[in-house]
This record gives structure tokens, sequence and C-alpha cells, in this order.
């Protein structure tokens, strides 16, 4: 029986039962990879629907003139993490962009019919 | 029957809409009269110091050594340089630009378009091919610093002419100041006129009336001197709205609005504030 000893201090082992794992795990790995790599696809796409949603609201509020200064940094932010591949972060920022774009744009709409109200009018004297 | 009544109630909701520039004028002067039942509001040029007379008495103290002397002296050496071409900032201006800040914004018929004093020397500039200056500090708010300096006590007389662009401008500077905006829904209106006099943490804040009469200023949190636009985008981002650019149409319609609603008050720029 050979035993081997790692460098890094590891506890010997039994070369047969390292070339059983071995071939239990390389496998396992590979088809895992395999596996995730459409995982990853499909985030990168809802990733890319997501920002495409959140660039059309901010688009639309920015027609109005009310965009807000928030919505900016975090379309910067959702790059970013898509960049680094957390693309569900990056979602969660492409939606929340989108919210402020919508927000930013109701507000417009209403404002457009009651701005006036808060002009003021001329009292004449009774 | 019903058609009439109809019309009368439309007319009615409308009535602010066809509220002539004057009307708007003197209802912003009854609005603040009645507000502030005991101020004089020929001192609404001074801001916050028409309320605060703890900063006020500061402020004055502050005056007699104004931080904004030196923006004066250097505009006013500026301001006499002479262009390549041999011109000078005299050759752009009526009186040779000397005490002519009061009938600024006004509507030029030719462009179409609403001019300020900063926008007015950079197209002096370009004019005389020079390159234009940044908008928001340095020499334009200098240059805009000494020209306002030599408008001193004369009364704000913004012009709207009888042309339907200039009232359309006018009325869109006018929507703008009265739209909430940003994420935090604020107009201007709403600080600068349901809560003037209130106190916004340490400061009380200015009234609507005598907002236009005083520009540039030296700020004290800016530490330099700065045109009004550059409070414009800051306003704008302090309720998290994403400003416009210096001297764009919709900033320049704004000023024509807020100057307008300062006719008659006494010109008092360049100003200091904290």
């Amino acid at each position: 029986m050979v035993r081997l000893r790692a460098a890094s201090g590891v506890e010997p082992m039994d070369i047969k039962v390292m070339n059983i794992k071995l071939s239990v795990l390389i496998p396992t790995v590979l088809a895992g990879l395999m596996l995730h790599q459409p995982a990853i696809a499909k985030d990168a796409e809802a990733y890319g629907a997501a920002l495409i949603k959140a660039r059309a609201s901010l688009a639309a509020a920015a027609e109005q003139v009310q965009l807000w200064t928030t919505s900016g940094a975090l379309l910067k932010k959702a790059t970013l993490a898509a960049k680094e591949g957390f693309f569900e972060q990056a979602i969660e920022y492409a939606d929340e962009a989108r919210m402020h774009g919508e927000l930013a744009l109701a507000t417009a709409l209403r404002e457009k019919k009651v701005w006036q109200n808060g002009v003021p009018e001329l009292e004449t004297q009774q | 029957m019903k058609r009439l009544l109809l019309t009368i109630l439309l007319v009615a909701m409308t009535a602010n809409a066809w509220a002539t520039p004057e009307d708007d004028r003197l209802a912003l002067r009854q609005f603040f009269s009645q507000r502030f039942p005991n101020l004089d509001l020929n001192e609404t040029i001074n801001g916050l110091y028409a309320f605060d007379e703890g900063a006020r008495e500061q402020w004055l103290e502050m005056e007699d050594f104004p931080p904004y002397e030196i923006a004066i002296e250097d505009g006013e050496a500026a301001f006499n340089e002479t262009f390549a071409n041999g011109k000078t900032y005299a050759d752009c201006f009526a009186n040779g630009g000397i005490g002519v800040k009061q009938d600024f914004p006004y509507f030029d018929t030719d462009s179409g378009e609403v001019i300020t004093l900063e926008y007015a020397i950079n197209q002096c500039r370009t004019d005389n091919g020079e390159q234009a200056l940044p908008w928001l500090t340095g020499k334009l708010a200098e240059i805009s610093a000494y020209m306002a300096y030599t408008s001193r006590g004369k009364r704000m007389s913004v012009v709207i002419p009888d042309d339907p662009r200039a009232l359309a401008a006018y009325e869109s500077g006018k929507e703008y100041y009265f739209t909430r905006r940003g994420q935090l829904e604020f107009a201007c209106e709403n600080c600068h006129m349901q809560s003037a006099g209130n106190l916004l943490r340490a400061d009380r804040l200015s009234t609507m009336l005598g907002q236009a009469s005083h520009w540039p200023v030296y700020r004290s949190k800016w530490g330099d001197i700065g045109t009004l636009h550059k409070r414009f985008k800051e306003c704008n981002s302090q309720v998290r709205a994403q400003p416009y650019e210096a001297q764009s149409q919709i900033y320049r319609e704004l000023e024509y609005f807020l100057s307008y609603m300062s006719n008659d008050l006494e010109m008092n720029g360049p100003a200091s504030r904290r």
C-alpha cells in the first residue's frame, strides 16, 4: 500500500480512495458547469430585459422634464453587478430604477393637471 | 343651458391660466402681505435676513467687509478687458453695460429667446471671437457681479413684450416654479411660498418675492461667488430632481418668471448668503 502525504500537511490518503474520489468529482464538476451555463444565460437575459424596461421608463420620465437624481446611480449599480455576474442583484437595481422612472412620470402627469393650484390669485377688495 | 354652465365652470377652473403676469405679481405681493403682515415687502430682497434677527445681525457685520468684494474688483477688471478684435463688453450692452442689470432677463423678439445677463455676457464673447466662459462660477460670475453692482439701488424692471412667445416663455417658467418634482416631490413654491420664513434645519427659507434681485451671490457654503443658475441646479438636486444645464432654455424661462415677480424691488446684488 502506497501512502501519500500532501505537501500542505493534509492527512495521508489512500491512493485508491483518491482515485475513486476524483472519478466522481471531475464528472460532477463538469456536469455542474454544463448545467450552470444555461442558468447564467437565462439570468443575463432576464437582466437585459429588466434593463430595457428601466431605460424605457426613465426615457418617458425625461421626456416630461422629470427625472430623479437617484435613477442614474441605480443603473450604474445594475451594470456593475451584472458585469460581476451578480444578475439577481443587477435585476433588483434595474427594477428599482424602472420604478423611479414610473413614479417620476406619474408625478409629471399629475402635476400637468394640478400645478396651477399653488398659484396665488389676486383677491379684490370688498 | 348645461353647456353654458359647463363653460362658466371651465372658465372659473382655468382662471389662473388667464391671469396676466402683472396679476400674478400683484397676487404674489398680496399673498406675502397677508402671510407676513408685519414684514416690509421691500425687505424680501435680503432673503432669510428679512425674518431672522440674529442671522441678520451677523450678516450686517459681514457686510462691513463683504466676501463678494474681490469678485466685484476682479469682475470690473475683466469687464474692461479688450477682446482680440479690439472690442469690449461695453460695446455689447446698452449704456456701456453700466446699470443695466435691472432690465435682465429680457425677451429677444428676434431670436425668440429669453436672454439672461450671463447669457448676454457669453454671447458678447462668442460674437467677438472669444471662448464662452463656464456658467456657474469664476470669471463669468465675477463680471456679472460687477454689472449687478453698477445697478444697485435701481428698481427691477423686467418687461414681457406684447409677443405670444414671450408670454409662453413666462408661463413656462411659472409652470416650472409651481410643479412638484424629484424624489421628494417638492416644487420651488413649496419652500419659498408655503414654507417661506419657516426653519429648514438652521436657516429660514426666503420668500419667492425678491429672490432674483441680488444675484450673483457669495455663499459661504460654496466658498465662492456663483450665479443664480448654480442655485437652481442646487435646489433641484436638493429635492433629488435631475437638474438642467445652466442657461438651458427652461432655466432661463424660470429666471424670467422669477425676475418679473420681483419687479419694482430694489436691486441689491451681488450679495452674501450662508
